[in-house]
């Protein structure tokens, strides 16, 4: 199968439903000419014409309320938000409008929309551009969230986003948009909020998100020779989440590693780690362990920086935290 | 900065992961008694499976209760209607043990030399626990199947005395342990062994097969019933490790924290009564095993040679065996090389 | 005026029912049998039932906190509302909305909403969304004076200026937010000067006088309809009751009794009368039977949401998702 990146596999999904659905456009910050600052939109311009591929004012407001209003009539927006910590500036539209309109109006009238962002740090672009705090979305009811690992479930995730009623929080991540990955030519969708097993173990569960799949995958070959089997869960949405996969995992393993880019202090490895307390505690064998950012913004220096980024350097720690209880 | 969670903070709750008192729960496993593993001592599922008392399986106490008691105790409390809040417990981590029940009942107190403190009162109708149910069971099969056939000697034990007075100071520097005359019983009997290779058989269908490790289990007499750890390959250790694994073992099994394996491994059992002011007993072959060593107590014999009179250190072992393996003179035989080998422990020792 | 006989009618009759609905709303609330908070609109009606008069059914409005008026100037349903505002299933919202998130997209309605400003984008939306169809749909967006300083209204007014997008921005400028009057929270007076800003048509006019929003109103949905672009129309007008049921004194905090007496001297509802009176449209005999039809429509309104169920609990969980 040929191998695409992670940006040219959401750029293939949009490119699609974009010809396919004339109710659908793209609206967003340098996504026309400059193509997008991460190029995941590149081509769209030139494809689908100005009225369809938006180069918006900065507005975050404006353009997301506007998204929100047009898939109230009719229309089936996706917005890109440049970074997540951009949606601070519009979070009024996203919490307050977005996510509620379907339930406030009692079931009459819909937010058929995707908003697509990205996650994490490594770039050294500081405290204001590198943040993760996608858990704020998954902690709002009326969201769906989800955040794709590879280009494969980048594609067909989005391709479920763009067609589904709801409205959809779509989270990338910095990193991932230049990895390749083996991505069919064909159209396809995944569905929401099913998690999927990604390496079978038997030793011990390490449910992990984004970019921490791969970096996870990458660590427990590393463990695979010292016969420390661990399997690796990825939940793919993160809301709704996909808790009975994980608890019938932590029934097999008896013990629970939760790795998420964001800051672990009320986290989605918080959320994840309630849960299995609260629905499995009696399998544990072993305290619940958290791999994460630290309580702090995302410093600039570059070895500071290095740090600060939940790595395999971090999931490895973990994994030898639990070794005492294997 | 990060709490160190690892801080031991006085409680008496047990440290357990929450997968580990699920199966302790389900197996009757008092989690007091289980010897923790994990890191700063927490207890883990592995440590609830090892432990396991005599029978597999068969727990030696009920649930773990937020009152600790025996079984037995818990029995004779309800039957007098004892609150058991009410009685104070002196068994090991505070448990409320029979004695305790007795006494609270104001029943009349017996003599509590015998290790283990086994109490019986007068009138009183004791119920068995699982333990000794099973363990009576497997005894009188033993003693019905098995023909028994029971040979005595009296053995000189003054050269041991001597020995053991003059490596004792030294032995207990090197091994943190005091030579026990136990571990040269358990020394020169696997030694003995080693010649008489059916002293370490069973009988299996219609074929004897003999055991390819020799095993000496040294009897522990418990509140519940007897224990016997056993010395794996005796033959082949020096005393000094005769005497720790002894120590450990015996002490483990007086707080019940023996792996099943080790009762198991046995291939041969050394009794003693030696403490007792018993001359000599029949013991009761401990099944599958062919030959059982008892020991009764050291006296001070008179002996008149060449005019002269004096006294000497002796001993009367018992040897039986299962008469289906073992005839008459290789019993015989059996019992005088070991006699040969305890009176002239430095022969014996040196493997001559 | 540009309006006729029949209409001008229609627009009293709009009005007289919002007045109603409001005082009666008043009324319940004050007696505890209406629970959350209710915002009412008594003394703007001319606003809602002037701008409103020029759209069609498939034209699209977003609204406000207080947000009655205009959705009935647009159409909805009084017995639907009041069993919202009650809580009950039966309501616009089945309950789950109450008084500020009142919807009926079927008719254009999207929403009041709780946000000030939030309606604003959203309007932009449904403008582009028109556009993008390629209908002469077009959107009217109310907001308050107050709202003209959030980001949401440059953020709109800007982005639909410079696609061009057919929203009729009306800012009903009633002179106060909650409590803090226009002079401490703008530096301006007219806020449709702020039209200059984003290149496009800024009017004002007095909102108590229904003529003049109807006619004011037209043109800026003619200048949409036709894809000339948005229009900022602001409606000078004055709330008589504070800015929320339990206000003090209807607002007496902030504002002095002397100004909401003058104000309610200009009441739009008597000056429409009068001007129908005099022009012999319609009789005062008549008069008083429509405000005793409308009383009778609002009796059956609250009958019927005080006959509707609760919604059951686990009705809440419904509608989270669209299924």
């Amino acid at each position: 199968m040929r191998e695409i990146t992670y940006a040219q596999a959401i750029n293939e999904a949009l490119a699609y439903n974009l010809e396919k659905d004339p109710a659908v456009f793209l609206m967003g910050e340098d996504i026309g000419k400059y193509g997008g600052i991460f190029q995941v939109t590149a081509g769209l311009l030139d494809k689908f014409g100005p009225e369809r591929v938006i180069d918006t004012p900065i507005s975050e407001a404006a353009f997301t309320g506007a998204a929100v209003g047009a898939a109230m009539t009719g229309m089936r927006p996706i917005v890109e938000i440049m970074f997540i910590d951009f949606t601070t500036a519009c979070m009024d539209m996203i919490v307050n409008q977005m996510a509620k309109i379907h339930y406030m109006f009692g079931g009459r009238g819909k937010v058929p929309m995707v908003l697509r962002t990205n996650i994490g740090a490594g770039r050294g672009a500081a405290a204001q551009h590198s943040q993760s705090f996608h858990a704020f979305f998954m902690h709002i009811p009326g969201l769906i969230v989800v955040a794709p690992s590879s280009p494969y479930d980048a594609k067909g995730l989005m391709n479920t986003a763009i067609r589904d009623d709801n409205p959809v929080v779509f989270i990338e991540h910095k990193k991932l948009y230049a990895v390749k990955g083996e991505v069919p030519e064909e159209s396809y969708t995944l569905p929401f909020g099913k998690a999927e097993i990604k390496r079978e173990g038997k030793d011990i569960t390490l449910v992990a998100t984004s970019e921490l799949v791969n970096r996870s995958l990458r660590v427990a070959e590393e463990m695979a020779q010292e016969g420390i089997d661990v399997e690796i869960v990825d939940p793919r949405t993160l809301r709704p989440l996909d808790q009975e996969t994980i608890l019938q995992s932590v029934r097999k393993t008896g013990r629970l590693i939760v790795a998420d880019e964001g800051p672990v202090t009320c986290g989605v490895t918080a959320e994840i780690s309630a849960r299995v307390a609260e629905q499995a505690v009696e399998y544990l064998e072993a305290p619940i362990l958290r791999v994460g950012s630290p309580d702090t913004p995302v410093p600039f220096s570059p070895p500071l920086e290095k740090i600060y980024i939940p790595d395999e350097d971090d999931v490895r720690d973990a994994i030898r935290k639990m070794q005492a209880y294997l | 900065m990060p709490q160190d969670s690892n801080r031991l903070v006085k409680t008496t709750r047990i440290r357990a992961v929450p997968a580990a008192r699920r199966k302790a729960r389900e197996k009757n496993i008092d989690l007091t008694e289980t010897r923790g593993t994990g890191p700063n001592g927490v207890i883990l599922v592995r440590d609830v499976e090892n432990f396991q008392s005599l029978q597999a399986g068969t727990p030696l106490f009920p649930k773990a209760d937020k009152v600790f008691v025996s079984p037995l105790a818990r029995r004779l409390a309800d039957s007098c209607h004892l609150p058991l809040a009410e009685i104070s417990g002196t068994g090991s981590h505070g448990k409320i043990i029979l004695a305790d029940v007795i006494q609270a009942a104001g029943a009349a107190k017996t003599i509590s030399s015998f290790p283990g403190k086994r109490l019986e009162s007068f009138g009183q109708t004791l119920p068995m626990s699982r333990v000794k149910k099973v363990t009576a069971k497997r005894m009188a099969q033993s003693a019905f199947t098995a023909p028994h056939i029971y040979f005595f000697a009296d053995v000189l034990l003054d050269p041991l005395f001597h020995l053991r007075h003059e490596i004792l100071p030294e032995f207990e520097r090197r091994y943190q342990v005091r030579i026990s005359f136990n571990d040269f019983f358990i020394k020169a009997t696997a030694l003995t062994i080693r010649e008489f290779p059916l002293l370490n058989a069973k009988v299996q269908g219609e074929e004897i097969v003999v055991l390819p490790e020799i095993n000496i289990g040294v009897a522990v007499a418990m509140e519940e019933g007897l224990m016997v750890p056993a010395l794996p390959q005796a033959d082949q250790l020096g005393l000094g490790e005769i005497a720790q694994m002894r120590d450990d073992l015996i002490g483990r099994a007086r707080s019940g924290k023996l792996k099943m394996e080790e009762i198991e491994r046995g291939t041969f059992t050394i009794s003693s009564l030696a403490q007792f002011d018993i001359l000599f007993f029949t013991a009761i072959l401990n099944p599958p095993q062919s030959g059982i060593l008892s020991v009764g107590q050291t006296t001070d014999r008179l002996f008149l040679k060449e005019g002269q009179v004096g006294t000497e250190k002796v001993a009367r072992f018992g040897l039986s065996v299962d008469h289906r393996i073992i005839d008459g003179a290789m019993a015989a035989a059996f019992l005088q090389t070991l006699k040969k080998k305890l009176e002239h422990p430095l022969l014996a020792f040196m493997q001559l | 005026m540009n309006a006729s006989n029949q209409q001008l009618v229609e627009f009293h009759k709009t009005m007289v029912k919002i007045r109603l609905f409001e005082q009666k709303i008043q009324d319940l609330y004050a007696r505890g049998l209406v629970p959350g908070l209710a915002h009412l609109y008594v003394g703007e009606e001319a606003v809602a039932a002037g701008v409103c008069a020029n759209l069609r059914r498939e034209d699209y409005i977003t609204s406000t906190h207080r947000g009655h008026g205009h959705v009935i100037a647009k159409g909805a349903e009084i017995k639907y509302m009041m069993a919202e505002l009650f809580g009950k299933k039966t309501g616009y919202c089945k309950g789950k909305g109450g008084s500020m998130h009142i919807a009926d997209v079927e008719i254009g309605i999207l929403g009041a909403n709780g946000i000030a400003g939030g309606g604003i984008p959203l309007a932009v939306g449904a403008g582009l969304s028109a556009k993008m169809r390629k209908t002469d749909q077009v959107a009217a967006c109310f907001f308050g004076d107050g709202s003209s300083n959030n980001g949401t209204f440059h953020e709109g007014l800007n982005f639909a200026s410079v696609h061009r997008l057919p929203v009729i921005f009306v800012c009903e400028n009633n002179l106060y937010g909650i409590s803090v009057s226009q002079k401490q929270h703008q530096a301006i007076q007219d806020v449709s000067i702020r039209s200059v800003a984003y290149n496009m048509p800024g009017v004002t006019v007095d909102g108590n006088d229904v003529f003049a929003v109807y006619e004011a109103a037209g043109k800026a949905v003619q200048r949409a309809r036709v894809g000339e672009g948005p229009t900022l129309l602001e409606c000078k007008t004055y709330r008589w009751r504070g800015h929320h049921e339990g206000d003090p004194n209807q607002g007496r905090r902030y504002r002095t009794l002397e100004e909401i007496q003058e104000w309610m001297k200009k009441c739009p509802i008597a000056r429409l009368e009068e001007k129908l009176v005099k022009r012999e449209i319609i009789t005062k005999a008549k008069i008083k039977k429509i405000w005793e039809e409308i009383e009778k429509e609002i009796e059956g309104a609250v009958a019927f949401a005080n006959e509707s169920p609760f919604p059951e609990p686990q009705d809440m969980y419904e509608d989270v998702l669209v299924s």
